[in-house]
């Protein structure tokens, strides 16, 4: 049965080039190689790191010479989930695995601190900047309210209201991750808090390991949405790309934008309230 | 067959019915920048307000649990999506459950 683009189940919209990429598969093969390096060989993460940027690199490129990945149209599964696009689906069944990474970094985080001798109390000793930090988790929810609001903008056909909101979720996002490496940098120096054995503090070693693990992990998947942010900005400012009836990269970009605010709701008491 | 697939667009019945809801995205902003501020305050005022140390933990582990469910359920629309799909992000907490308790045990 056509639908209302006149579309019969499984065609292409016209003019349309296929949605399908390799660059993807690269990118996720790139980023086990890395991981696997992680925790195996040095050189492998190095591999793994470069087959990334350039698998990455691949992908902006084929974007870039007009693959339109974005497109109006898009297809659902039959059965159970067949009011929900292909690509919002794909997207959730992503957010759960990041949910099991950071359940799996969370949860070793705790178990070291139920094996460590010493902990610094939040209330006493911590080394940690609560303040600048709390100021930090207000930005970072603020930047997911100007996310929905981005979406809300271009759902009701508004060009501008998405423009504005997009690039003050950047701004913000691009912000929290400027002042954790400024809080990094106030760490590792000032309070010599390392990630690696501590010789200048030893009794904050495996404190140090733990609070790294967590929000370092946390700050590179922040970096990959303020990528994914200026995507979407560059698009929608210089390309002018979506519409009304064509606005589904928003709507993706936001939901991982949304969950990585989700994972410091938690990290923050987590890390550093408790 | 199995692997055909279904062309519609993606704003179809789900977002067909999503239009007309009023959303209370500033709402939700606002509770979550005050239990925010809120939650800053328990380690240094928590002992002088009766809250123990595993009551500090237990109440913002709440308070996290409670963020994340309203920008889960509204900023991330799992309120206005169908019903499966806002079983999927509870599909691994059963997972997560387990491997939490075993790293800690």
């Amino acid at each position: 049965m056509a639908d209302e683009h006149g579309l019969a189940p499984g065609e292409h919209a016209a003019g349309e080039a296929p949605h399908t990429s390799i660059w993807p598969f690269a990118i996720a093969t790139a980023s086990g190689i890395t991981f696997a390096g992680v925790i195996t060989y040095w050189p492998l993460l190095v591999v793994g790191l470069a087959a990334f940027v350039a698998s990455l690199g691949g992908w902006i490129l084929q974007d870039a010479r007009g693959a339109r990945f974005g497109d109006v149209v898009s297809r659902t599964e039959p059965g159970v989930f067949r009011h929900v696009s292909q690509r919002k689906l794909g997207m959730w069944i992503f957010l759960v695995s990041e949910i099991m990474f950071f359940s799996a970094i969370i949860g070793n985080a705790l178990a070291l601190r139920t094996r460590a001798s010493f902990w610094p109390d939040p209330a006493t000793d911590t080394p940690l900047n609560i303040p600048l930090t709390a100021v930090n988790t207000f930005i970072l929810i603020a930047s997911s309210f100007t996310m929905v609001q981005a979406l809300k903008g271009i759902e009701h056909g508004s060009m501008a209201r998405l423009r504005i909101y997009l690039l003050a979720t950047l701004v913000l996002g691009a912000t929290f991750v400027s002042i954790q490496l400024f809080e990094y940098n106030a760490l590792l120096f000032g309070e010599h808090l390392t990630p690696w054995v501590n010789d200048i503090r030893p009794e904050l070693g495996t404190f140090g390991t733990a609070f790294y693990m967590q929000t370092g992990f946390h700050g590179a998947h922040v970096t990959g949405g303020v990528l994914g942010l200026l995507y979407l900005n560059y698009k929608s400012w210089k390309k002018n790309w979506f519409s009304q009836s064509n606005h589904e990269a928003v709507e993706l970009v936001g939901l991982y934008w949304h969950f990585v605010d989700i994972v410091w709701i938690f990290l923050f008491p987590i890390v550093y309230l408790i | 067959m199995a692997m055909e697939t279904q062309t519609e667009t993606w704003r179809g019945e789900v977002g067909k019915a999503v239009h007309g809801v009023r959303k209370p995205y500033l709402l939700v902003f606002v509770f979550l920048a005050i239990i925010t501020i809120i939650e800053v305050q328990i380690p240094s005022s928590g002992q002088s307000i009766g809250l123990q140390k595993a009551e500090q933990i237990v109440f913002l582990m709440a308070t996290a649990v409670a963020k994340g469910s309203l920008v889960a359920l509204y900023y991330m629309h799992l309120r206005y999506e169908p019903l499966v799909l806002r079983y999927v992000p509870l599909v691994p907490l059963g997972l997560v459950a387990i491997l939490v308790l075993t790293l800690i045990a």
